[in-house]
């Protein structure tokens, strides 16, 4: 029962990003303080403001800024209205005026028209930033997925910056996206009215990582579970946090990806594995996961494929290996033709047969077709490339279990030490 | 009549200090209370500043006047027998407004009226009586008794901040010499504080205590209100449309702590009084009128918000009325502004309101983002309760100097584009008293942050007083921007709409203008009238042929037009791209805002900062010079000093100096800070700073090395792109020549993908894996300079 609790209360935590980036807030320097200062002295101030928040997918951008609003929503109530608009969703213009003034009207309990035109949504939220501004409260857009608004002719863009520098607004517009040239990408009297302030999310460093992981793993006293139980977790999570092996988990997990979804996401998957009779987290249960996040799909999908559909794969390498850039179906079937014909091997098809191993391997994308060349020919005539490194290829050979003694010898032989 | 300003102008200290009571019968017997410039306001006693009604009653007694209330007007006298005396009681004060507008045609409409010696005029604040006032009239002192000798009196006396209560300087214990600096709290005031009973000085035996207007308004047995319009009934009577004041108590969250003792509040609540209730003129002004206002008396009152009776919220009053400080007839309002007049709109805002809330049971609302809805929708807008910290008015050096680098405060003056302006006005000036008004067309062109549009609507302004002034033919001047239309077509219908105030479809627009334009045929009654036509942002209205600006700028060729267009837009070439019937009619007038150059942003920014202590004088050369050699954009050169002010700002706050401003460490810093050149350099650094450099340099372990391993691979091939299998490959060799473990295709082309959302390189998507091209965003350089000395991966600079 303490587990089950145990468990459900690590997994809350790690499936809320906004706990997770919580654990950054107290450091000055840290993005929180920085957008939560910005956004303050705006409604303290009655500036507009505008930010760009720029970093790779994972850092946690948008869960700084739902923190930030949160905690300022909490501080001034009744202050703050937030748009939030995904460039994903509005990059044209008419749809994010519709959806600003859906949103502005949702927050102010006015009446919605689904019928409005465009000029007249845009007009109204002109007039609202205005009568909020006049009320000191803020308005506070977020635009995610900004880059995608920087597109076409940027009238939202131009319209919310242009109204800031005219008005006695009170208006906050965020930009959020993981393009480092955003800024760049905005017309040059769109640039010009934007306050180039941004906040760079960059991964965290091995102590904040230290540090993170014990925000997240330690479980709470006062949660309500068996202080003894809670006492030996903790002490075994230390353990864990302490060990060699442990580091070196943590070291190939970050060579690949060092932002915090990324560490959450192992995390996770490590938490899954925990022991339900102990109940105790384990060095196994984050070697299990860090197994879970190496997998590596296209040697995987090598585990399973047919003995003809192998065939195949080890023509087209042998083809590749005689540095001829460019081959078809056909040509792979010649090959195929003499290997059979040069070692008498049991497997011999149909060509039929073989072509729907070619479809399955096109479907499964361990190859393809050569984009630009030949796009209305049939199958068996447009160029393939071989999608896999011949590492893999040897890797995935070795690890079938079905995969006959002869194509393991071709392939070392003749091409692969 | 003449001697009356209409709205007062007065000048005080911003310690809101109250100089001197309403003025005194005898000029001698001035009582300034306290003022830092007890001097200035005892002189301006005298001065044509003080207001005329005080001064025009000073010869009738107001004893006097109760019996004899007389109506100096040249019309027929008013026979209403003076003890009719409120007319208005407080029950059906609120309710008045629902009388049915009934003799609109008997009625007649006075501007000013001069009634019992007192002038009222359409915009002056008044004070109304709420009843029949216990108090007998003469109980109406304009001279505040001292609160502890109850007396008159010609000594000075001072005020209490905390509670208005006047006091002779000699009376007080310890008497004080002069007034004193600052805040000043009398010694009840200060007791009450403490948590002591102190008990006030009763008024000798005999005498009640008598109270000012000013304090039987405070205490709400008085009403302020502000005059909208006054009449004539049919039957003689005189009317007052009248917008009410409010006190804090009267609200609906009482008052707050932040308050000041004279607040008012404006409310949208109107009613219909007879002029008799009229006690005598207050003076409610604005925060900044406010703060100057000097010798007005006693009966100042401030007033910075709206409050809303039905939401029961508050909104700031706009400060658009004082933009324009010179005072405005309603006619000229007229002249200017065709589409709607302010006031009027206002009105019928309400009277909906009204409406609306007298069935309130009705379920149907309109939407508020569609047109007809958002005139109601928009009056629930407001806050329930002010907030404290939007009513702190001490402000230090750099707090003011980040309000006045903000983009959105318009300067003062417009320095540097004189020449321009004027060029702009002689332009429009020429076109529009032209006899024949032939039309015109200026185009304007010039990079972004040059104050092309502000300095059109300068000079537009600098001309609509000279319409006023009745030199220039009065015009209807209307204000697109091309960037705001949902399509070009929609222009005619925004023309069509501000020319004559109807909505119609864009081909019916276009209709009706070609119509207007050609035969000089009404749209409206005011065709005669020149038009001037801005549109922002004119590249674009560019459709493929070219039509829409085709037809604008054909206009003004029509002898009958009298339409002036002024396109402004950033491209030098753009009347050459178009085609050429079109440049013929555009190109011909042109002018061209150039980027600033160092000294005159310099000149924006200082002019902008003046009075403030705020800026070293290099900081603003340097941040000028910075912007004026990137573009000479003056939006960035304000934004980067305002973010240094920011900066300067957040460290003085943060420094524990702020906290402890008398230990300072030498008298001449004294808690100051001034922005100087690190802050400059901050603040340019963090605007023009380049992300990559640190997103390179804190990327994960195997995205160095790709990134590496692109840099070798461009310097072997010497071919900007790579495909991912090439690179695969080098990564590989690199790895094992460096005894590091290499990664699997699948890894290197997550790691490539994560680059290439970054844009630090660009990729193909990631499902064409080995033939994905690849190509480095940023030159070799920067990332040799990222990653050059990384402590992680000593070994990646063998290969930079």
């Amino acid at each position: 029962m303490a587990v089950e609790k145990a468990l459900i209360l690590l997994r809350a935590r790690l499936c809320d990003p906004t706990y997770v980036h919580a654990a950054f807030k107290s450091c000055s320097q840290s993005n929180y303080s920085k957008l939560k200062l910005l956004i303050a002295s705006s409604m303290a101030d009655a500036y507009n403001n505008s930010a760009l928040l720029l970093g790779p997918r994972g850092s946690g951008k948008i869960a700084v800024v739902d923190l930030v609003l949160e905690d300022l929503k909490a501080e001034h109530p009744d202050t703050i209205s937030v748009i939030k608009l995904s460039g994903l969703l509005h990059h044209d213009d008419n749809c994010a005026h519709k959806e600003i003034a859906r949103q502005l009207c949702l927050e102010h309990q006015l009446l919605f028209s689904k019928m409005a035109s465009s000029d007249d949504n845009s007009q109204f939220m002109i007039d609202m930033m205005r009568e909020c501004g006049l009320a000191h409260k803020s308005i506070v857009f977020v635009l995610d997925e900004f880059d995608l608004f920087a597109q076409g002719k940027q009238r939202l863009l131009y319209s919310l910056l242009d109204a800031m520098q005219t008005l006695t607004s009170q208006a906050v517009v965020i930009g959020v996206s993981c393009r480092l040239d955003a800024d760049q990408l905005l017309e040059k009297r769109v640039r010009s009215r934007f306050s180039h302030r941004k906040l760079l999310f960059v991964p965290p460093s091995r102590e904040e990582i230290k540090g993170l992981l014990e925000y997240i793993l330690y479980l709470p006293q006062d949660s309500g579970l068996p202080s003894k139980y809670i006492t030996e977790f903790n002490s075994r999570v230390q353990n864990i946090l302490n060990d060699k092996n442990f580091d070196k988990i943590l070291d190939s997990l970050l060579d690949v990806d060092g932002t915090v979804s990324n560490l959450v996401q192992f995390l996770f998957r490590a938490v899954s594995f925990i022991n339900l009779e102990s109940g105790l987290l384990s060095l196994d249960n984050f070697k299990n996961a860090q197994i879970c996040n190496q997998r590596q799909p296209k040697t995987d999908s090598l585990h399973d494929v047919s003995i003809l559909e192998l065939y195949i794969l080890v023509c087209m390498n042998r083809l590749e290996r005689k540095e001829q850039d460019l081959y078809n179906f056909n040509s792979v079937m010649k090959e195929y033709k003499a290997i059979h014909d040069a070692y008498k091997t049991s497997d011999s098809y149909e060509l039929s047969v073989c072509l729907r191993a070619f479809e399955h391997l096109l479907e499964r994308e361990l190859i393809s077709f050569v984009e630009y060349k030949g796009r209305n020919l049939s199958i068996e005539f447009r160029p393939v490339k071989l999608l896999i490194s011949p590492r893999e290829l040897y890797l995935g050979l070795k690890s079938n279990s079905s995969c006959p003694a002869i194509l393991q010898k071709l392939f070392d032989h003749e091409s692969f030490k | 009549m003449d001697a009356t300003p209409r709205k007062p102008k007065p000048r005080s200290t911003p310690s809101r200090s109250k100089p001197s009571p309403l003025v005194p019968p005898t000029p001698e017997s001035a009582t300034p209370r306290r003022s830092l410039r007890l001097h200035r306001s005892a002189s301006g006693l005298a001065s044509p500043l003080t207001p005329g009604p005080a001064a025009g009653r000073l010869d009738i007694p107001r004893s006097a006047r109760k019996a004899k209330r007389s109506l100096q007007i040249d019309e027929a006298p008013l026979t209403e027998p003076p003890s009719a005396f409120s007319p208005v009681t407080p029950e059906s004060k609120r309710r008045r407004r629902s009388q049915p507008s009934r003799a609109s045609n008997g009625r007649v409409y006075y501007k000013k009226v001069v009634y019992d010696g007192g002038e009222f005029e359409v915009g002056d604040d008044v004070y109304v009586k709420r009843k029949e006032a216990p108090e007998s009239a003469d109980d109406d002192p304009e001279v505040e008794e001292c609160r502890i000798c109850f007396r008159t009196g010609r000594r000075v006396m001072i005020e209490c901040d905390d509670c208005l209560g006047g006091f002779h300087l000699v009376c007080l214990e310890p008497p004080l010499r002069k007034i004193p600096e600052g805040d000043w709290i009398c010694g009840f005031c200060q007791a009450r504080k403490m948590g002591i009973d102190v008990e006030l000085p009763k008024p000798p035996e005999g005498r009640k205590m008598r109270r000012t207007a000013k304090e039987k308004l405070l205490s709400s047995d008085l009403w302020a209100a502000r005059i909208e319009s006054l009449w004539r009934e049919p039957d003689g009577t005189y009317w007052l449309k009248c917008r009410w004041y409010i006190i804090p108590e009267e609200t609906a969250v009482g008052r707050q702590p932040h308050n000041l003792r004279r607040e008012l509040y404006r409310t949208n609540d109107l009613g219909d009084i007879e002029i008799e209730s009229v006690l005598r003129h207050c003076y409610v002004m604005s925060p900044n009128n406010y703060k100057e206002a000097s010798n007005e008396g006693d009966d100042v009152f401030y007033c910075e918000y709206e409050y809303d009776i039905h939401w029961h919220n508050f909104k700031r009053l706009t400060d658009i009325d004082d933009a324009i400080e010179n005072d405005k007839g309603v006619e000229s309002d007229e002249d200017w502004k065709i589409s709607k007049d302010p006031d009027t709109d206002e009105d019928s805002e309400c009277e909906e309101l009204a409406r609306v809330n007298h069935s309130a049971h009705r379920r149907h609302e309109s939407a508020a983002n569609i047109r007809k809805g958002r005139t109601f929708g928009l009056q629930k807008i407001g806050i329930k309760r002010i907030p404290e910290h939007a009513r702190c008015a001490k402000q230090t050096d750099l707090e003011k100097a980040k309000a006045m680098l903000l983009l959105a405060t318009l300067p003062k003056s417009l320095p540097c584009r004189t020449k321009e302006m004027e060029e702009i006005t002689a332009f429009i000036r020429g076109a529009i008293s032209d006899d024949h008004c032939s039309g015109r067309c200026l185009y304007i062109h010039g990079v972004p942050g040059t104050g092309k549009t502000m300095s059109v609507l300068a000079a537009m302004r600098n001309l609509r007083s000279e319409v006023d002034a009745r030199t220039v033919r009065p015009y209807t001047f209307v204000d697109i921007n091309g960037l705001k239309l949902a399509s070009p077509e929609n222009i005619y219908k925004v023309i069509y709409e501000a020319l004559s105030g109807y909505r119609v479809g864009w081909k019916t627009a276009l209709h009706l203008l070609n119509e207007r334009f050609s035969k000089g045929g009404g749209v409206s009654n005011n065709e005669h009238r020149p038009c001037v036509l801005l549109i922002d942002e004119l590249d674009l209205l560019l459709t493929r042929n070219q039509s829409v600006l085709y037809n604008i700028l054909d206009w003004p060729t029509k002898p009958q037009s009298k339409l002036v267009v002024i396109g402004i837009a950033n491209t030098m070439d753009l009347p050459e791209k178009l085609l050429p019937r079109i440049s013929s009619r555009m190109g011909i007038q042109r002018l061209c805002f150039g980027p600033y150059s160092y000294q005159q942003l310099q000149e924006i920014i200082s002019s902008r900062l003046k009075g403030l202590d705020a800026f070293e004088e290099q900081a603003v050369e340097f941040a000028s010079r910075k912007v004026a050699a990137m573009s000479g954009d003056a939006r960035r050169a304000l934004e980067i000093c305002r973010r240094a002010a920011e900066i300067a700002d957040y460290q003085f706050k943060q420094s524990p100096l702020c906290k402890q401003p008398s230990e300072s460490v030498d008298g001449s810093f004294e808690g100051k800070r001034l922005v100087g050149m690190a802050d400059i350099e901050a603040a340019i650094h963090e605007v023009f700073q380049a992300p990559h450099i640190q997103i390179m340099k804190t990327a994960s372990r195997l995205g160095k090395i790709f990134l590496v391993a692109m840099v070798y691979e461009l310097y072997r091939s010497g071919l900007g792109e790579t495909n991912f299998e090439k690179l695969a490959t080098t990564v590989a060799s690199l790895c094992t020549s460096n005894k590091e473990a290499s990664p699997g295709w699948d890894t290197l082309l997550k790691v490539g993908c994560k680059l290439g959302e970054s844009r630090i390189i660009l990729c193909e998507e990631g499902t064409k894996h080995r033939l994905q091209k690849l190509q480095l965003n940023f030159p070799s350089d920067d990332v040799a300079f990222a990653l050059k000395d990384c402590s992680e991966l000593p070994w990646l600079s063998k290969y930079l």
